[in-house]
């Protein structure tokens, strides 16, 4: 009985652990997407625009990309371009292959909101979603 | 003989084919790297460009396509456009068949030899033809690019020449690159639909079941589901993928698995020539 007992109350402590160990990260995330990255998932052979994000980097910023690594296939290259909020472009084309981070120079303006937009570069190639990350160089 | 194949060499609409081809990478460089965009449709006023000034923006991302990687990006082109002209190749192997072959025949030549050697002539030239645009396109780039490194490694050829083959070679590496998607591509699938011309009556029907089985593959392909494991294997428009994949590692069959995909329309070709030569012409009284 007292061993019920004992397991029910470890129960409950684990539980509200966890329950408060994810609302903490879900805040952390929260605030990290708004403090300067954002996240991008792109299916098939579309196109994607990400969130935006204001620039306070500066005039003319760097921003980096990641794509996450694919786990049943091959890594395949993806390219992302920055669009100003009229989606023109703010920067050169970056090619990025899965599993690693690339940078790429811009031409965005302070306080301005900018998104990149992000496809496969091979456009025939394997059905496939990629993934991945974006943010400012501080 | 001779005059024969300085015909099927030197034909003027060939050339403009060809032609089409090499002025076509060129466009589709200009619209796929977004050039266009840039010289002719560029707010240069726009809010956010004031710190730097838009004309200085508008110079800096030109400066940034051009690019020998982005130059030589051009599957899109090669999936859509291409095809149909290396298909449109079968009209003059259509016209030669409705011809040349019965007074071939008529000299008592080998209807075995006379079918071979003119699709093989037919779809070599073509090859040649392409290739050596092709070669003449990645010279110009090669001449005329700002920057002639590739952003990220192309091992494809790795197993073939050694690790970083395409970081201290690009340019071989693109020469070679094109001779499996530019050369054997054009070689295998005029092969194809000259193959189809032998058992149709009309010459656009050629064309017509060539394009129906490579856009009809590769959209079908596409779209996942079911197909999914076998996409890379057999889907056309893998025979461009030299320059997408990033093996990790990479094996000495990564190197020409883009070719697997050319084994179907060989296997198909094979198969209607075998069936054209077994043939007999069935006459009702």
């Amino acid at each position: 009985m007292k061993k019920k007992k004992a397991a029910k109350k470890i129960g409950i402590i684990v539980v509200m652990v966890c329950l408060f160990t994810a609302m903490l990260s879900t805040a952390l995330i929260a605030g990290a997407v708004e403090g300067g990255y954002a996240s991008f998932r792109v299916s098939g052979r579309d196109s994607k625009d990400t969130g935006a994000i204001v620039n306070n980097a500066g005039n003319n910023p760097y921003y980096w990309v990641w794509a996450k690594p694919p786990t049943f296939r091959d890594k395949i290259v993806h390219q992302s371009i920055m669009h100003n909020s009229n989606h023109i472009d703010r920067s050169d084309v970056l090619m990025t292959y899965e599993g690693t981070t690339h940078q790429a120079k811009t031409s965005a303006e302070l306080y301005y909101y900018y998104h990149i937009n992000v496809k496969r570069q091979y456009e025939y190639d394997d059905y496939a979603t990629v993934s991945g990350t974006w943010g400012w160089i501080y | 003989m001779a005059k024969l194949m300085r015909e099927r060499l030197f034909n003027n609409k060939k050339l403009l084919l060809a032609g089409i081809f090499f002025i076509g990478l060129f466009i589709a460089y200009l619209f796929s790297s977004g050039l266009y965009e840039l010289l002719f449709n560029f707010d240069v006023n726009a809010p956010d460009l004031q710190h730097t000034g838009g004309e200085q923006v508008r110079q800096d991302l030109i400066q940034g396509r051009l690019k020998i990687f982005h130059y030589m990006d051009n599957s899109g082109y090669m999936n859509t456009v291409v095809p149909i002209l290396i298909f449109a190749f079968s009209i003059f192997f259509f016209q030669e068949k409705n011809s040349v072959f019965l007074q071939k025949y008529v000299r008592g030549q080998s209807e075995k030899k006379v079918i071979i050697s003119s699709l093989c002539s037919h779809s070599g030239i073509v090859a040649v033809y392409f290739y050596i645009a092709y070669l003449l396109y990645l010279s110009i780039g090669w001449l005329t690019m700002k920057d002639l490194t590739s952003p990220i490694p192309l091992n494809s050829f790795d197993p073939l020449f050694g690790s970083g083959f395409s970081e201290r070679h690009l340019f071989l590496y693109y020469v070679i690159a094109g001779f499996f998607k530019v050369f054997l591509m054009a070689f295998v699938y005029c092969f194809f639909s000259c193959a189809i011309a032998l058992v149709v009556r009309k010459a656009y029907l050629a064309i017509l079941f060539a394009s129906i089985y490579y856009f009809g593959l590769t959209l079908t392909l596409s779209l996942g589901g079911i197909f999914r494991p076998l996409m890379s294997y057999i889907q056309p428009a893998m025979i461009q993928g030299f320059d997408c994949y990033v093996y990790d590692p990479v094996l000495l069959i990564d190197s020409f698995r883009p070719l697997i995909t050319l084994l179907i329309p060989t296997a198909i070709s094979i198969i209607l020539v075998v069936f054209t030569l077994k043939r007999r012409e069935k006459i009702a009284f």
